[in-house]
């Protein structure tokens, strides 16, 4: 009867639960953008590596992110070679670097990436697939999601890397427009020629283990044998430690996380609102059941359930929303932003806590409803 | 006079444990129901007195009060505005804590009551009120419905039991219909069905006729007098209204908070003092 009741008292004035049930939908779907863009960043912040099949990964101590690394000897990388458990190795390249398209007058920030020649340590199917196109001199690989500011990116068009022409050989899908305007992947030898770096140099180095090497076991053994200004990482720990530079260091997570606690903070007192004017319509029926003995539980239960309803109804429409406006937003931006299970049992959590805090706040009224004054 | 409750009879009722069974009724204590009903008073008050605010605000609304009533008694209250018929009516329905004095309802003292036993003690109790207060979002046959959720009925018994209460009260073709699409006098009629519907052996009004007009007001009072014969209820009514005071078996009035029983008084002199 408690919810019975509760559906009853939602839908007498369809009109007005239409107008609750869109702003609802409203702050929820704030909610999702909002945790989407968040696990965009996330996603996107370690979309390197995820395109590099490797299990551990050998960085300076200064190390920061991809795009702000500190180099290494190589020597190191060969050291760590030797351990035992580890299979192979390889050196990865990192640096900023400027990118000029010969229409435009407008210098771009990219991030190169230089590999050696080893396909083994690549997981993406598009870097594979273009992976013999960069060890030609001078032609390199680029984000097929690039920034339209770094202009004409067809295969063949020719434009300038740190001051040196360069020409596009082939595509890859990076997309992380908070991190560059756009990605080049090339040969060590056009890394090399590009940034003048020292051929000994290395800013990440890749390690394979041999098949049933206890990861945990290699790692510490390597964290003996490499100087003090180098750190071992396992995969995960390298893509996590990326993912926790952008969401925990950067301005970008504080942003969306901001977002999150606005859009939340105006589903609480949207929703108090809406329950507060149901609860206020109805005060005397209210009194009256605690009259007539209905306990405090069951009238607080009745409002609890208005509370569900509504906060379900405003979440229903808002996913279907969000899916939508992701596919928008990845079509334009390639922020890598979609719906997952996780995300909308994230905003399911933050809406039933939406209602659990407005209801508490708002049932106090019935609390203090006081049956007397009926008399 | 048609029987209010047509679907169960007075011994169905009885076997049904709620409020028949004298061991299994909290209001009432072993032996007191059948064999001896008239030996425990359905209210019994004594020596109450009240006061609102404190301190320099304190004002006594009741002195040193006496009433008792018995099952199947029907008595009006009255008094002019202010005397404390409302205070003395609300502190007999265990929604106010009594000060000074004792309350009994069926043997059962009320001073000094958790609010759990309050609630126990008041859905045992059938509340009408001056004004309707149903749930616009709930049919007349729904909030009576909503009432049978105090009482142990059984799915089946509800469905017929709330039917045959609405019928009672006049409203067997409007089971269906929300309070907006009723007259005032059938919003009233659908709450004092929702009171009686989980036969309260004590039935409290707060002027239940005073908005209805003189055929919805004389149902009422008569749906009130059959209950109080039929199902042997006490009655307490404050009110203002002739037709209520005509049924009643006594009449009490209320003046300066102190109440002055009339058990002989003749009608047309208490009109009288009413009008």
């Amino acid at each position: 009867m408690r919810l019975e009741l509760a559906l009853k008292n939602t839908f007498a004035n369809r009109t007005r639960t239409l107008a609750s049930v869109c702003g609802l939908t409203f702050a929820i779907l704030l909610m999702f953008m909002q945790l989407g863009f968040l696990e965009g960043v996330r996603k996107g912040a370690a979309l390197l590596y995820e395109y590099l099949d490797f299990d551990l990964a050998i960085v300076s101590n200064k190390y920061q992110t991809m795009g702000d690394s500190e180099s290494f000897d190589r020597v190191h990388l060969a050291q760590a070679m030797c351990a035992r458990g580890v299979e192979k190795g390889m050196g990865l390249l990192l640096s900023q670097a400027t990118w000029k398209d010969p229409d435009n007058t407008l210098l771009s920030r990219i991030i190169i990436i230089g590999l050696a020649r080893s396909p083994d340590f690549i997981a993406d199917p598009d870097i594979k697939r273009g992976f013999d196109t960069i060890f030609i001199p001078d032609k390199i690989m680029l984000d097929r999601f690039s920034q339209p500011v770094v202009g004409n990116i067809a295969i063949g068009r020719r434009a300038k890397i740190n001051g040196h022409w360069i020409e596009v050989a082939s595509h890859f899908k990076m997309g992380m427009f908070f991190a560059a305007d756009t990605f080049a992947v090339m040969s060590r030898e056009t890394f090399l020629h590009l940034t003048g770096q020292p051929p000994q140099d290395l800013s990440v180095g890749l390690l394979k283990l041999k098949p049933g090497a206890d990861r945990g076991a290699v790692k510490k053994a390597l964290e003996k044998i490499l100087p003090d200004g180098l750190q071992v990482f396992t995969r995960d720990e390298l893509i996590g430690k990326e993912q926790d530079f952008f969401i925990s260091q950067k301005p970008v997570g504080f942003m969306f996380e901001t977002g999150v606690a606005v859009a939340f903070c105006v589903g609480v007192i949207f929703l108090f609102q809406v329950l507060s004017v149901e609860i206020s319509n109805r005060i005397n029926e209210y009194a009256t059941l605690k009259a007539i003995g209905f306990d405090l539980s069951f009238i607080c239960g009745v409002g609890l359930n208005q509370a569900i309803l509504f906060a379900l109804m405003g979440y229903a429409p808002s996913f279907f929303i969000a899916i939508g406006l992701f596919r928008l937003i990845y079509a334009v931006s390639r922020l890598p932003v979609s719906m997952n299970i996780h995300l909308a049992l994230l905003v399911l959590a933050d809406v039933l806590s939406m209602c659990a805090i407005s209801s508490v706040l708002v049932l106090q009224k019935v609390r203090r409803a006081d049956p007397v004054e009926l008399f | 006079m048609r029987n209010i409750f047509k679907r169960l009879t007075a011994n169905e009722y009885r076997s049904k444990g709620d409020t028949g069974n004298p061991e299994k009724h909290p209001l009432i204590g072993a032996g007191d129901f059948q064999a001896g009903r008239e030996k425990t008073p359905a209210v019994e008050v004594k020596a109450v007195s009240h006061c609102y605010g404190a301190g320099e605000n304190r004002r006594q609304v009741l002195f040193d009060n006496h009433l008792t009533i018995h099952p199947g008694e029907v008595v009006t209250m009255t008094g002019p505005s202010g005397s404390g018929k409302t205070t003395l009516l609300t502190l007999i329905g265990t929604l106010r804590s009594l000060q000074e004095g004792s309350i009994t309802v069926y043997g059962r003292a009320t001073k000094g009551l958790s609010a759990a036993e309050a609630v126990k003690i008041r859905r045992k109790i059938g509340f009408i009120f001056q004004t309707h207060n149903l749930f616009d979002s709930l049919t007349a046959y729904e909030n009576v419905k909503l009432a049978t959720t105090l009482a142990d009925w059984s799915g089946r018994e509800v469905h017929g039991a709330v039917v045959d209460i609405l019928a009672a009260v006049g409203l067997a073709e409007r089971c269906s219909y929300k309070p907006g699409k009723l007259s005032v006098g059938q919003r009233q009629r659908v709450a004092i069905a929702r009171a009686l519907i989980n036969r309260p052996k004590l039935i409290l009004a707060d002027e239940p006729t005073a908005a209805l007009d003189k055929d919805s007001g004389g149902l009422i009072v008569e749906i009130l007098r059959e209950m109080a014969n039929a199902e042997n209820c006490a009655v307490l009514i404050v009110t203002h209204d002739n037709r209520v005071l005509q049924v009643a078996d006594r009449i009490v009035h209320l003046v300066d908070g102190q109440i002055s029983s009339m058990p002989n008084m003749d009608r047309c002199l208490l009109q009288a003092v009413v009008e």
